[in-house]
């Protein structure tokens, strides 16, 4: 989970705040997949489970809808292409229950209307298959980190210190200066620390929605490069690891 | 020429050519036989003349009208008929008589007798039939193009309904036809096999566009699965260099394959025209959007980027479509310009220009460029072949013209907006 290792940055002034965020949240954050296709919600509750998060998993609308009344979730993986139903009813049913569960839309369809449809009827994102699952861990705790502190959140690992609403990143109170795109690649990094991520998943996170965008992997490498080079120069402890013929780990332990 | 007024025409001409032949036809058969009736008239009243020339001397023989005139001598011919205008002092004015000259010999003495007879009362009555006939001519006329307005107001107008809706009609935009029924029979016929095939077609078209999107879409799962066991695979441990490789290659392919899938899905998308909403687009804004989401990586391999742009040129378009070609055009820009090459954009109210270095000096093969799946030689690795036709797709939909050409080491794509200046 992710505030478990907090080297707690004393410096700072938010120390007080950080402290009160990371007492409240020691409990286990709890997930619901509601995915039909067995292989797949498998997978993602397997993934997201060494990430200390509590997954349960419904394969149908009915299942999903049962759970739904029966417990409070923090966040909701909803496939929308459901057998019995359509996954959108059941983001209405959760938005006239007036629960506050986050919602993240996973759909095979990557149409537009669907996005925007389901945006609207109040999900919070929405991430169309096939995605890496550290893409999808980046955007649970995302929304997490909305729905549970309001937007203005902090993240504290060592010595980093990520402001996910001003988007800035201090190493020791220093603030980093990074571009926006070395900002977002650190971000991805943290939220996925000791994990190997392949340079595909780090450049499909990058590119975002422009399919487009990234189809050279140098750059990537030179992205990574840049970043290491403003961390050193601010005098942050060199975390990324390159493992070779994988993708790159940003290592804590 | 509208189809009622096809028929109409030649109708309306074949009757005025049988009028205009009947009219003379019927005047000179009627002359015809009125003069065969003097004639037998005049013949008549020669019997009876010779006969009262047995008893009465021609000397005493006094004529009613003077229509009978007696004269000794004769005439060069025994019988004579023809027609002359005589002039009558008391109407003062000519007049055509029917006369017939004879010779008879009466007491031994030669006489020549000429009897005549006045034609006006049946030159006046054929002058009236030819008079009604014109008249029941241009009565028959005027009903003709009367009727033909009448038959277009009630008959054709379903007809031209259908015809009005079968040209509106757009098989990805609207719902199958529902023409009204009508009294005619074929136009019955035709609203009903217009009304069958249009819901046919439709049927089949959204058939067809959910197969593709389904087809598209089905894919996506089974690639989702496997892409979160590569990722599985990728957290385990103990893996040699080797075996990652090999996995990180399934993973890129499994991400071509899944662009490959959204590439088309697109296409299908654009041909189908499934992108409506249009609205107004500042492309100048669109386009810097998009430049600062490359601003990293241009930086990255020193490309030097100058843009000269209208700010002030709005078009009407779909803001998604506008993303994509604008989008695909600079990464393609982006993507096959040397490290510490340059890239120039402009964009007036007629053409957006962008050009870039190229990283050798070989135009790209024209004829290949904008089709699908034709890759260039020079093409990278991972693209997928259809950026282009893409472009060109989004293009030809908006009537925008897109053209490549090269020239001084530099490959260019210019876009002209028609109707835009």
């Amino acid at each position: 989970m992710l505030f478990e290792n907090y080297h707690i940055f004393v410096r700072n002034s938010i120390f007080i705040q950080n402290l009160s965020i990371s007492l409240r949240e020691k409990r286990a954050m709890k997930l619901l997949i509601i995915e039909d296709e067995e292989k797949l919600s498998q997978n993602i509750a397997a993934y997201l489970r060494q990430e200390k998060y509590v997954c349960d998993i419904a394969h149908n609308y009915h299942e999903a809808l049962n759970k739904i009344g029966g417990f409070d979730y923090d966040c909701i993986l909803l496939d929308i292409g459901l057998p019995d139903g359509n996954g959108l009813n059941l983001l209405r049913e959760l938005k006239t229950d007036k629960k506050t569960d986050g919602v993240i839309i996973i759909s095979a369809r990557d149409s537009l209307d669907d996005k925007v449809l389901g945006l609207n009827l109040g999900a919070d994102d929405y991430i169309a298959k096939p995605f890496h699952l550290s893409e999808l861990s980046a955007r649970i705790a995302a929304v997490i980190r909305r729905r549970h502190f309001e937007g203005g959140n902090r993240i504290i690992v060592n010595e980093f210190l990520i402001d996910t609403e001003a988007r800035t990143a201090f190493v020791n109170g220093k603030l980093l200066d990074i571009t926006k795109m070395q900002y977002d690649l650190l971000l991805y990094f943290i939220v996925n620390k000791n994990r190997v991520l392949s340079k595909t998943a780090i450049a499909e996170h990058l590119s975002g929605d422009n399919a487009e965008f990234f189809d050279n992997y140098d750059v990537v490498y030179a992205h990574i490069k840049n970043l290491k080079k403003k961390i050193a120069e601010a005098g942050g402890n060199d975390y990324i690891k390159t493992i070779y013929g994988m993708g790159y780990k940003f290592e804590t332990k | 020429m509208k189809l009622t007024n096809y028929i109409a025409s030649r109708y309306i001409g074949a009757a005025t050519l049988v009028l205009l032949v009947s009219v003379p036809l019927f005047y000179i058969v009627l002359q015809r036989i009125i003069r065969n009736n003097f004639d037998e008239d005049l013949g008549f009243q020669r019997q009876w003349l010779e006969e009262k020339l047995r008893t009465t001397s021609p000397e005493n023989f006094v004529s009613f009208n003077n229509n009978i005139i007696i004269r000794p001598g004769r005439f060069p011919q025994q019988e004579r008929f023809y027609n002359e205008k005589l002039y009558i002092a008391y109407d003062n004015e000519m007049v055509p008589y029917r006369v017939l000259e004879f010779n008879n010999v009466t007491n031994g003495k030669p006489y020549a007798i000429r009897i005549q007879k006045s034609l006006m009362e049946s030159e006046d009555v054929l002058r009236a039939i030819a008079a009604m006939q014109s008249g029941v001519l241009f009565i028959l006329l005027s009903f003709l193009i009367f009727i033909n307005a009448r038959l277009r107001k009630t008959v054709w107008t379903p007809f031209y309904k259908t015809l009005n809706a079968l040209n509106r009609y757009r098989i990805d935009r609207d719902e199958p036809l529902n023409l009204p029924d009508s009294n005619i029979q074929e136009i019955e016929n035709l609203n009903r096999s217009v009304n069958e095939l249009t819901k046919h077609n439709r049927e089949i078209f959204t058939q067809q566009k959910e197969f593709t999107e389904n087809a598209s879409h089905e894919l996506q799962t089974p690639l989702a699965v496997m892409q979160s066991d590569l990722d599985l695979l990728w957290q385990t441990s103990a893996h040699d260099e080797e075996q990652m490789h090999i996995v990180q290659n399934i993973s890129e392919t499994i991400i071509r394959m899944s662009k490959l899938n959204k590439a088309l899905l697109l296409l299908t998308k654009i041909d189908n025209r499934q992108f409506t909403a249009q609205n107004e687009i500042k492309l100048h804004a669109l386009i810097k959007k998009i430049l600062e989401q490359y601003d990293d990586s241009f930086k990255q391999k020193n490309i030097r980027l100058h843009t000269n742009m209208d700010s002030s040129f709005v078009i009407y378009a779909n803001e998604t479509l506008m993303d994509i070609l604008f989008g695909n055009l600079i990464s393609n820009a982006y993507r096959y310009t040397p490290e510490n090459g340059n890239v120039e954009i402009s964009l007036s109210s007629t053409t957006f220009k962008i050009s870039n270095s190229a990283i050798n000096n070989q135009p790209l093969e024209k004829d290949k460029l904008f089709r699908r799946f034709q890759k260039q030689q020079q093409s990278s690795q991972n693209s997928i072949g259809l950026g282009l036709e893409i472009c060109k797709h989004i293009c030809v939909q908006n009537n925008f013209n897109i053209q490549y050409y090269f020239s001084e080491g530099r490959h260019s794509f210019e876009i002209t907006f028609q109707g835009y200046n």
